[in-house]
């Protein structure tokens, strides 16, 4: 169990995220959502130690990580995607992958130097791996390709192939869906549920449009200024007052 | 037998070959601005050239510890720095440049040289004994290599220009044959000056000698197998660095370091492990430096001599080592071979390298390296591979 325990992140003056508690579960997909600007990527970084939490705590499996660094927060199996994609644009698909297998298939500085036998050996295995993710994605066709050069919906999925990569226990997407059209997030919907049943990890998901959650999510956290206003089943969110009063009144905002 | 100041001209490039690469390795393939590289080459030159030198140790020795001693000021330099956001690395290192050039002047003169700098170091070619019979046989070989390279070179370098000059004139005048017209009056112009060309070309490449005794008396050929052979090694080296986890992970932190962050990457740790790679590259250089020039000093190591390293990386193109090695020895070589402009010299070459800059941003070969290039073209792919 991933748990955020009453997380606060301050920027100077303003709290981004105000004591904020939810946990993710194996093999279950929950959802945090909230209006644009509401703190919910900043609580993604204050998981992941990017930004660590001014006050507050994050346990994986009990043990407490919010005073790791990044690197080693995500060693201990936590997956990520951006909001804004963060992709290695100049290197090929292939490598974009390769890279994310750094942790499971390692051999030292000096053997790839020389490129001894272990480390020739250890290519030929990251290479089958990388392009066994990327045909679970149906990525195989592209992998020579620039990372840069894909498609806008093709790279939203090199990037949770990525994560994905990483073996993760828990996978947070960031906006998996903005940008696709409705196909493509049912199809990435599917894939989402397909990878969660057969790994078994869990998945936290956050959108500003309900729509992706309301349907795929078992539980969902609701923010707005960084501070939850309701949580519960999709039903149970999509008829709280709160949210919709801040949905809505977002909404009239905008209009 | 190649005339004794275009055999120095030859091992420099060698040496420079090395020197671009390691800055690549740091600037092109990770991201991260050194403006002070001629510091790492310093310390590996009068590392090895005071150990040989004032210590009469042997050249190995010299070598490793010329390898040692840039290696542990990469990391007092880069410990500190490479674990910051920001570009620190390049001012801690342009600092360190300038404290190492002006530590080395105020060190004891009988074993550091002073100011003036060390001459008696021993030259590469001293260290290297083979039988006689051997010499003559030996720089035939490298001259014609040596030869053959040069000419390649200048023609490349054609091609080039005439590119970059046709994509000016047709700038200004849009019209399809420029290209045609500057390699014709490139030609026109070796026609024309034909005979002092050739007489320049074989007062360099002695073919004419190449069994006189003199010939026969010069070792030359086993510096340039030896400075050859280490920069094949190192290139080697460097290949499957790159070509290796340590490598891949180096180059996803220049395309986005919080992404490498949040993949696991010790990000800090495996920046300074490129950096010391680089920087004991550098050293590397810096010993051959010291056993090729007959003098070195302070002076040679400073501000002018990390912007020139920093030039043949750009001009190569950054992220490229095949880049890195057109660079080093174009920026080498160019100058020298364009001294028959005579006081338009400078100004020739500036404008060629400002020519280059504006049409071809990336540099020759920009993250591209030879091979893939030409499997480009002959093989006429739509997809650029990644780099
Ligand atoms: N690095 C930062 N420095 C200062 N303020 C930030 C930073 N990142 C985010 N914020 C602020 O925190 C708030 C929450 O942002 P964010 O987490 O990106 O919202 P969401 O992902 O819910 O749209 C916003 O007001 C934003 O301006
Ligand atoms: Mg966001």
């Amino acid at each position: 169990m991933l748990e955020i325990d009453n997380i606060s992140v301050v920027f100077g003056g303003l709290t981004a995220v105000r004591e904020l508690s939810f946990n993710v579960y194996p093999r279950k997909i929950v959802g945090l959502i909230g209006p644009n600007g509401a703190g919910k990527s900043t609580a993604f970084n204050a998981i992941l130690g990017v930004f660590p939490p001014t006050s507050g705590e994050v346990r994986l499996e009990g043990r407490r990580i919010d005073r790791l660094s990044t690197h080693e927060i995500s060693r201990l199996g936590i997956g990520r995607t951006f909001q804004n994609i963060r992709l290695f644009k100049g290197m090929s698909v292939l490598d974009n992958v390769r890279v994310a297998l750094n942790r499971q298939f390692r051999y030292s500085f000096i053997e790839g130097l020389l490129r001894l036998p272990r480390c020739v050996k250890m290519e030929r295995e990251i290479e089958s791996r990388a392009m066994e993710i990327l045909s679970y994605f149906g990525l195989a066709e592209v992998a020579q390709k620039q990372a840069g050069a894909l498609p806008y919906g093709l790279q939203k999925y090199l990037e949770i192939a990525r994560a994905y990569a990483l073996h993760p226990k828990y996978l947070l997407l960031d906006e998996p869906a903005a940008g696709l059209n409705d196909s493509e997030t049912e199809a990435l919907t599917g894939k989402i549920r397909q990878l969660m049943n057969e790994t078994g990890c869990g998945v936290l998901l956050i959108e500003h449009d309900m729509g992706l959650v309301m349907e795929i999510c078992e539980y969902i956290t609701v923010i707005e200024y960084g501070a939850k206003i309701s949580e519960g089943s999709p039903e149970h969110v999509r008829h709280d007052p709160k949210v919709i009063e801040a949905y809505l009144g977002k909404q009239e905002e905008q209009a | 037998m190649i005339d004794g100041y275009w055999e120095l001209l030859i091992l420099l490039s060698l040496v420079n070959v090395i020197f671009a690469v390691s800055l690549n390795l740091v600037l092109g393939f990770n991201g991260q601005f050194s403006l002070g590289h001629a510091g790492f080459l310093a310390i590996g030159a009068y590392a090895s050239g005071v150990a040989t030198a004032s210590y009469d140790l042997p050249l190995w020795a010299g070598m490793l510890l010329a390898l040692l001693v840039s290696g542990v000021a990469s990391v007092i330099i880069g410990y500190p720095c490479l674990r910051l956001r920001g570009d620190y690395l390049a001012i801690a290192t342009l600092g360190f440049a300038e404290i190492i050039r002006i530590v080395l002047t105020t060190l004891p003169r009988d074993i550091f040289g002073g100011p003036t700098g060390m001459d008696n170091i021993n030259n590469i070619k001293d260290y290297l004994s083979f039988p006689e019979s051997f010499n003559g046989p030996g720089n035939l070989i490298f001259t014609v290599i040596f030869a053959m390279l040069l000419l390649g070179l200048l023609g490349f370098s054609a091609w080039t220009l005439s590119r970059l000059l046709a994509a000016l004139l047709s700038r200004l005048l849009p019209w399809k044959h420029w290209r045609w017209l500057v390699l014709g009056l490139l030609a026109a112009l070796l026609v024309w000056r034909f005979e002092k060309a050739s007489n320049f070309f074989l007062g360099k490449f002695m073919f004419s000698q190449a069994f006189s005794p003199k010939a026969i008396a010069s070792n030359q050929w086993a510096a340039f197998a030896a400075c050859g052979l280490i920069v094949l090694l190192c290139l080697w080296l460097t290949r499957n660095y790159l070509a290796s986890m340590h490598g891949r992970m180096a180059i996803a932190i220049r395309e986005d370091e919080v992404a490498a962050n949040n993949l696991g990457i010790d990000i800090a740790w495996m920046k300074l492990q490129n950096f010391i790679f680089a920087s004991m590259l550098a050293g590397l250089a810096g010993a051959l430096t010291a056993h090729t020039l007959p003098l070195i000093r302070p002076l040679g190591f400073g501000f002018f001599k990390s912007v020139e390293v920093l030039l043949m990386v750009v001009l190569g193109g950054m992220g490229s080592l095949t880049g890195s090695v057109f660079g080093a020895i174009t920026i080498t070589v160019l100058p020298e071979l364009l001294r028959f402009l005579e006081q338009w010299r400078m100004v020739i070459y500036s404008l060629s390298l400002v020519l280059l800059m504006l049409f071809r941003p990336g540099g020759l070969m920009g993250t591209q390296e030879i091979g893939n290039l030409i499997r480009l073209r002959l093989f006429k792919a739509q997809e650029r591979p990644g780099a």
